[in-house]
């Protein structure tokens, strides 16, 4: 097992992370309620594992935000790789509805980095065989969220709901003939439900 | 030194992009009114109904992979080489062949011939020909049940066969497995043979001696395995593996 995977099984390390979070950002955020900390831990559609990101964003407009966060996930990365705990770094775009209101939702577009190391094996079907021929790959995802309360600084509680995408380079070798041999961009994707925090 | 710098990147970038075909066609070969690719490889004759070199040389080489992890367990001596007939057209195959609508491929393993789609698991076809061949003693006895379930049991893919069987038998009723191995008219559903098949003798495997193994691959019948086991250890090797099914 992963060192990222078995930090992310202890619940109580999980626990204790949060709540040192919830201390370093609450003084933060009420200084400068432009900047804020998404921070939130939740499951994948694989296997039902559980992962978390903690996203960093700058309120650019009234309904606007852009920022960075960080991300751990467990799902296929490729179309020959087992399912594995895979890092992401990216590029954040939130949009908030209804932000003058107690509750509100979010949506987001993040753009980024999916670290991993892809395994060597190979697909077949039955007209060819096919590999990923580079590690990492191209992380995207869209994803929509709902804050039942938001406090007076603009935080509160907030449940997720993301599509994530990893984009990769797929090679292909025909064995009924060459000329269909070809090199994709292919995307393995999961679905995560998280629930979080804004800070 | 300026150009011996521009020569070297030019032969790095050339080097890069030539494609890295590790075997290249050996002769091809005309029959069953298909012109085939031949590869001869150490192990493999493969004959391909494609002529994508590049494809059939990697599948080559995982073949190859395959067949020296399989040696290492069954020891076959082969009476002649293994010829390896891969359809891009299986359709056609089964036409000729008369196999049933659901196949992917089979051996005649007494003439070490395996006919397959490219798709199916890397060691089933290969496991028929190289268990017949163990220890270079052909079977003296033949049960479906045993056949396949070696062939699934080393197919080399990454699956829990004991977990398959169960969600496989939520759809069919059975008291216990010796109602597959008693089965000479064949008639048991390949739905369910295959994977109850394979998770047995995957668990025979790992509660027998090499020797009790084999010659229970040489004499396949359930009367052959009471004297190769003694009728009361089968009886509980039976009834445990009943158990974990949940039968």
């Amino acid at each position: 097992m992963c060192s990222t995977c078995a930090i992310l099984l202890k619940s109580t390390f999980m626990k204790y992370t949060l709540i040192a979070l919830l201390i370093a950002f609450t003084p933060l955020c009420a200084l400068a309620q432009k900047h804020s900390i998404y921070a939130d831990v939740g499951i994948t559609n694989v296997r039902l594992l559980p992962g978390g990101s903690v996203t960093y964003n700058y309120k650019l407009t009234g309904f606007l935000g852009a920022g960075a966060g960080f991300q751990v996930h467990n799902f296929f990365p490729t179309i020959t790789d087992e399912h594995k705990y895979v890092p992401a770094l990216y590029a954040d775009l939130r949009f908030t509805t209804w932000a003058k209101r107690k509750n509100s939702f979010i949506s987001f577009l993040d753009f980024g980095w999916d670290m991993y190391k892809k395994d060597n094996e190979y697909y077949r079907d039955s007209t060819s065989v096919g590999f990923v021929p580079h590690n990492n790959g191209f992380y995207n995802s869209l994803g929509l969220g709902y804050f039942h309360k938001v406090t007076k600084n603009g935080g509160g509680a907030y449940v997720t709901l993301k599509l994530m995408l990893n984009w990769y380079n797929y090679r292909e070798y025909s064995i009924l003939a060459e000329e269909y041999d070809r090199s994709l961009l292919a995307a393995s994707g999961s679905i995560a439900l998280s629930i979080g925090y804004k800070f | 030194m300026r150009y011996i710098v521009v020569l070297i990147a030019i032969v790095i970038t050339f080097a890069q992009c030539k494609p890295d075909i590790e075997m290249q066609p050996t002769g091809s070969y005309d029959t069953l009114g298909v012109t085939w690719m031949t590869i001869e490889r150490s192990n493999i004759i493969y004959y391909f109904q494609g002529t994508g070199v590049k494809g059939a040389s990697i599948y080559s080489d995982l073949h190859e992979e395959a067949y020296e992890d399989l040696v290492g367990i069954f020891n076959p001596v082969l009476p002649q080489k293994l010829r390896y007939f891969v359809w891009t057209d299986f359709e056609q195959a089964k036409g000729i062949f008369n196999a049933p609508e659901w196949s992917g491929g089979f051996a005649l393993s007494k003439q070490c011939v395996c006919h397959v789609r490219a798709d199916i698991s890397l060691g089933h076809e290969l496991v028929h020909v190289l268990a017949f061949w163990a220890d270079g003693i052909a079977p003296y006895t033949y049960s479906r049940f045993i056949n396949e379930g070696v062939a699934v049991a080393f197919d080399l893919e990454d699956h829990d066969r004991i977990e398959w069987a169960k969600e496989v038998l939520k759809d069919f009723k059975l008291n216990s497995i010796k109602e597959l191995w008693n089965d000479p008219q064949d008639l048991t559903p390949h739905e369910l043979i295959y994977p109850v098949g394979g998770a047995f003798m995957e668990y025979m495997y790992q509660q027998s001696s090499r020797d009790e193994y084999f010659t229970l691959l040489r004499n396949q019948t359930i009367t052959d395995a009471e004297l190769i086991y003694g009728k009361d250890r089968l009886e509980e090797l039976i009834r445990n593996f009943d158990n974990q099914l949940g039968l």
